[in-house]
């Protein structure tokens, strides 16, 4: 049940970029903005790409895959 | 109540995949993805309770299911597939959904190959030469 804070942890940052985003917009640094948008998705990809290898290396151990995965 | 425990972190999560969705598709879609981890790590600790039992019934009472954790690999197979399939078919990329599930099949198949052969071999041995 720990990993629900991951959970919020992903959602925060999702929207404090998309946040970060419009205003960046609205200051006028355009490219500022889409630059924070692609550091924060980048964030959100290591960190659900690192979760689902943990998944990954549990199925492999409950479900006795040795050679074929 | 694990069960009910797992349901409300799930309604929780469809919502904050709500609200993540209008501002930004794609954290969205990662969102969908962890949530989707999340409930199979719950399934994962029951499924392994599950195995554990089955294979004290097969070693205790010697009944010697032939292939159980062949059987183990392909319902591993199948829900890797599944979980995969779904996820790409929610983001509607459909088109990959159905290759992921090609693959799987081609693997459970693979992995089931022992079983058809000896499956054969028993027919033949039937038939009087």
């Amino acid at each position: 049940m720990i990993d629900i804070y991951l959970l919020f942890q992903v959602a925060g940052i999702g929207i404090i970029i998309a946040m970060l985003h419009t205003i960046l917009k609205q200051m006028g640094k355009e490219d500022m903005a889409h630059w924070v948008t692609l550091i924060g998705f980048i964030i959100v990809l290591v960190i659900v790409v690192d979760y689902l290898s943990r998944l990954f290396t549990q199925i492999r151990s409950v479900f006795m895959f040795q050679m074929l995965m | 109540m694990p069960f009910l425990q797992m349901l409300s972190v799930i309604i929780v999560a469809a919502i904050l995949i709500i609200v993540v969705r209008e501002k930004n598709h794609s954290i969205g879609f990662l969102l969908t993805l962890l949530t989707g981890t999340l409930v199979f790590f719950f399934i994962l600790n029951q499924i392994g309770e599950l195995i554990s039992v089955f294979q004290q019934v097969t070693s205790r009472m010697n009944v010697s299911l032939l292939h159980l954790d062949t059987i183990f690999k392909v319902i591993g197979v199948a829900y890797i597939t599944e979980f995969a399939s779904q996820v790409l078919r929610d983001a509607n990329l459909a088109s990959i959904a159905i290759k992921v599930e090609i693959v799987g099949k081609l693997f459970i198949l693979l992995i089931a190959l022992p079983i058809f052969i000896t499956v054969i071999e028993t027919l033949l041995s039937f038939i009087p030469q």
